[in-house]
């Protein structure tokens, strides 16, 4: 199996504002994310942001393409100090349902600026549902110690969860040259 | 059974070329999955190529350049893209592309292909592509048009997904 889960956060009762994760170990050559999470507040829909080693002193970079169910956009984020990964489902949306993110970032532990790519949808029984593709880059060298994800509805609800794999590659099933 | 994911291959580059070939691929696996981090330093078209083969490959997809959007398709000797926008982003910072190839050992079905091109500064795409062969794919090369090079530092990863 080349994934490992490395952690994972299930918000509690009364819900949070953070899911973090910290001392990520340096061991493995990507990281992947996988949320499913809904918001305390936000409308129908709340954005969602990571935020790499608790660094706000640069501007993070975002392109997206996304749909709202009814018509399709593309969109660029060059003024945010974290990353915009599109909405999850807020405190309107239908009861119990929670969006889903899946975030890659590879090669996070090298010396070059972070690249990562991720995929989300907010979920909702109704017409007003978002989903979002899209790249961010984290313009530091530094190697990824720390991710941590919020929302700009309030925080996260109770059941919200956050899993991180790390990823190893390998060899022995093909050649390379 | 859960599906599972095995490492197959990678590679990083030391120098700038123009093509990775993954050859004599197990044929163990449902699904390939490539991984290719970094890119070109030239406006250049990646291409996915199997088996060595030029020819019958179509694709069709939506690309996205911060502002706007649109659909595009084509027949090709490759698979590529950046059709109406250049989505890679050349010479400054990495494009994340990933590409699944479905049923790749399968020898009573053409070969489709999903593939994303994703890089924060130019824009974002999404693929699905045939290669009308109904050959198992034993190779996959990543290849830069016109003799261009993928630039040094790029990581270029195979997986193998289990049914």
């Amino acid at each position: 199996m080349f994934q490992t889960l490395i952690s994972s956060v299930t918000v509690g009762a009364g819900g949070s504002t953070s899911m973090t994760f910290t001392s990520i170990p340096q061991t493995y050559t990507d990281l992947t994310l996988a949320v499913c999470a809904r918001s305390l507040g936000g409308g129908a829909n709340a954005t969602l942001y990571l935020e790499f080693n608790a660094d706000v002193s640069v501007f993070y970079n975002g392109r997206s393409f996304f749909g709202t169910g009814a018509s399709v956009f593309s969109g660029t984020d060059t003024s945010l100090v974290q990353i915009n990964l599109g909405r999850h489902s807020g405190s309107s949306s239908t009861a119990n349902t929670f969006g889903s993110t899946n975030v890659l970032i590879p090669n996070y532990t090298g010396s070059a600026n972070k690249t990562m790519s991720f995929d989300s949808v907010s979920e909702n029984n109704a017409s007003d549902a978002f989903q979002w593709f899209g790249a961010g880059r984290f313009p530091k060298t530094t190697a990824v110690t720390s991710l941590r994800l919020f929302d700009n509805g309030g925080g996260f609800a109770q059941h919200s969860t956050a899993y991180l794999y790390g990823t190893l590659k390998g060899s022995g099933g093909a050649t390379v040259s | 059974m859960p599906s599972s994911i095995t490492a197959l291959a990678n590679v990083t580059l030391g120098s700038a070329v123009n093509s990775v070939t993954f050859s004599s691929i197990s044929s163990a696996y449902r699904d390939l999955i490539l991984v290719v981090t970094g890119g070109s330093n030239s406006y250049s078209n990646f291409e996915y190529r199997f088996n060595g083969s030029s020819s019958g490959y179509t694709w069709v997809g939506m690309e996205a350049n911060g502002s706007t959007t649109a659909a595009a398709s084509n027949t090709s000797t490759a698979l590529d893209g950046n059709y109406n926008y250049w989505v890679e982003d050349i010479g400054t910072s990495d494009t994340v592309y990933e590409m699944q190839l479905l049923d790749y050992s399968a020898t009573d079905k053409h070969k489709m292909a999903i593939y994303k091109v994703r890089a924060a500064a130019t824009g974002v795409a999404y693929y699905t592509g045939r290669w009308a062969n109904t050959a198992a794919v034993t190779q996959v090369v990543v290849s830069r048009a016109g003799g261009s090079t993928w630039r040094t530092g790029s990581t270029f990863a195979l997986y193998g997904v289990s049914a």
